[in-house]
C-alpha cells in the first residue's frame, strides 16, 4: 500500500498543474526522467486507486489529480480528530479531542501529581522532597 | 436436555443484563488497574453470550431426536447429510433451529460488513498517508504536514504509525518515544482485531444495552493496555505529560457535556499520576473466573457433540 516514490512525485507534478498534464510532459519534467511508458503504467495504477482521472484530448490523454493535496492532508488529520464512528474505528488514536474543561482537568491532574515516578530513586526528586514521603 | 439449556442459558445472563448493570461493570475501578483482565471478561461475556444464544436453539431443536443433547445433534446431523432434512422435528423445534441459524447468519454478516468497512477505511488512509506524509525513518513513522497535534496508528498487517508536525513540535524526545511506543503496542497487539467483534455486535444489536456499553468500554481498555507498555519503558510521568500535551481542546461549536471519550482520557492520566491503591486484584481474578465459568457452559454445548464423534467414536 505504500506509495512508491515515482507515484508520489507524479502526484506532486499533477498537483502543480491544475490544467492537467500529458504523460510526455510528466516524463520530461520529473527529476528521475522515467520513460513515458513507465509514467503511463503508474498513471493507470493511480487512476485505479482513484487519485487520478484522465480526459481524452486528440490522440492522447490529459491527466488530472482528482483531489488536492490539502484535502488529503485534511483527511489524514480527520483520522485523528473526527468523531465519526467509521473513522474512529479505523485507527488507534493516541488521544482524541477533548472539551476545554477536560483539557483543564488533565493539566490539573498532572500538576497535582508527584514530580517523579515512584520507581525513581529519592536522589532524583531534589525539587520535591515531599514526594519521597508520599510514596512510602 | 434441561441441563444443557441451563448451561447455555446462564451464559446469556450477562449479555441480556440491563444497561445499568453493564455500565456499572464498565466503570468498575479495578478495570483501569487490570485492563487485560477487564478485556478478557468482556470477550468471554461476548463469546459466551453468542454461543449460548445460538446453542440454546440447537439444544431445543434436537430434543425429540434423542435423550441427551450430543446424541440428538448427531442424529440431526446424520439425517441432514442423508437428505432426510428435519424429520421428527415439531414446529417449535423448527422455530428454535431457525432462530439459531438466523442469529448465526446475522452475527457473521455484521462482522464481515464491519470488517470490510474498517479495512476499506484503513486502506484509504494508508494511501493518503503515503501520499502526503513524510517518512521519519529514525522513528519508523509518517509525519503529516499539519500544525495541529495528532498521533495515531493505522493498524493492519503493515501498520502505519502517523504523527503530525504539530505533535513533533509539542513533544520532547522522551515523550515522543512514549507516544510511538503506545502506538506500536496497538499495532503489535492487533487491538483493531480485538475491537472488531464489539463494533460488529453493537451494529448487529443496537437495542442491546450490553452491546452498546461494551462497544464504549473496550476502546479505553485497549488504550490502557497500550499505555501500560509505554509506561513500562518510559515511565508514568513522561507518558502522562505526553497525554496532557496531546489532548487537543475541541474548537468552537464542539462544546457541551464531556463525552465518554473525554472521561476516558482523564482516567488514563489519573491512573498514571496516582499511586495505585492496593488490593484491587481479587476483583479482577473473580471477574475472570466468573466469565470462565459462564463460558464453559456454551462451549460444552458445542464441544460435546464434536467430542463424542472424535473421542468416543463407534
Amino acid at each position: 500500500m505504500r506509495l512508491g516514490n515515482l507515484e508520489r512525485s507524479i502526484m506532486e507534478a499533477l498537483w502543480s498543474r491544475p490544467g492537467g498534464a500529458l504523460a510526455q510532459d510528466l516524463s520530461q519534467e520529473l527529476d528521475s526522467r522515467p520513460a513515458v511508458t513507465t509514467v503511463l503504467t503508474v498513471l493507470v495504477r493511480l487512476t485505479r486507486k482513484g487519485l487520478v482521472r484522465r480526459e481524452r484530448v486528440g490522440r492522447a490523454h490529459l491527466y488530472f489529480a482528482t483531489g488536492d493535496r490539502d484535502g488529503y492532508v485534511a483527511e489524514t488529520m480527520r483520522a485523528a480528530l473526527d468523531e465519526a464512528e467509521d473513522v474512529e474505528a479505523a485507527v488507534s488514536r493516541f488521544v482524541g479531542t477533548v472539551s476545554p474543561e477536560v483539557a483543564e482537568a488533565l493539566r490539573e491532574a498532572l500538576r497535582e501529581a508527584p514530580r517523579e515516578a515512584p520507581r525513581k530513586t529519592p536522589r532524583e526528586t531534589l525539587d520535591g522532597r515531599r514526594d519521597v514521603g508520599e510514596h512510602r | 436436555m434441561i441441563m444443557w439449556v441451563v448451561a447455555a442459558g446462564l451464559a446469556l445472563l450477562p449479555v441480556v443484563m440491563n444497561g445499568r448493570s453493564a455500565a456499572r461493570f464498565a466503570s468498575a475501578r479495578w478495570t483501569s488497574h487490570h485492563p487485560r483482565a477487564a478485556l478478557l471478561t468482556w470477550q468471554a461475556m461476548g463469546v459466551a453470550g453468542g454461543l449460548a444464544a445460538v446453542g440454546v436453539g440447537l439444544v431445543v431443536a434436537v430434543a425429540p431426536l434423542a435423550a441427551v443433547f450430543p446424541h440428538g445433534a448427531h442424529v440431526l446431523g446424520r439425517q441432514i447429510v442423508a437428505g432426510r432434512g428435519l424429520d421428527g422435528l415439531g414446529p417449535a423445534q423448527v422455530v428454535a433451529l431457525a432462530w439459531s441459524a438466523t442469529l448465526l447468519t446475522w452475527l457473521l454478516a455484521h462482522t464481515v460488513r464491519t470488517a470490510v468497512r474498517v479495512t476499506g477505511e484503513q486502506r484509504r488512509l494508508r494511501l493518503m498517508v503515503g501520499l502526503v506524509a513524510d517518512r521519519l525513518d529514525e522513528h519508523d513513522a509518517y509525519v503529516i504536514p499539519d500544525p495541529r497535534p495528532a498521533a495515531y496508528c493505522v493498524p493492519g498487517r503493515r501498520a502505519h504509525v502517523v504523527l503530525s508536525r504539530g505533535a513533533l513540535r509539542l513533544l520532547d524526545e522522551p515523550q515522543l518515544r512514549a507516544v510511538l511506543e503506545h502506538e506500536r503496542a496497538h499495532a503489535a497487539g492487533r487491538h483493531d482485531l480485538a475491537l472488531l467483534p464489539f463494533l460488529a455486535c453493537a451494529r448487529a444489536f443496537p437495542w442491546l444495552p450490553w452491546a452498546r456499553v461494551a462497544r464504549q468500554a473496550v476502546p479505553p481498555l485497549l488504550e490502557m493496555l497500550a499505555d501500560d507498555r509505554a509506561r513500562r519503558r518510559y515511565g508514568d510521568r513522561v507518558l502522562a505529560e505526553a497525554l496532557v500535551r496531546m489532548a487537543v481542546p475541541a474548537g468552537e461549536g464542539a462544546g457541551g457535556a464531556p463525552a465518554l471519550a473525554d472521561v476516558a482520557v482523564l482516567h488514563r492520566v489519573e491512573r498514571l499520576t496516582r499511586v495505585r491503591p492496593p488490593g484491587s486484584r481479587w476483583r479482577a481474578v473473580a471477574a475472570c473466573a466468573v466469565a470462565a465459568v459462564l463460558l464453559s457452559g456454551p462451549v460444552a454445548v458445542f464441544l460435546a457433540p464434536l467430542l463424542c464423534v472424535t473421542v468416543w467414536r463407534g
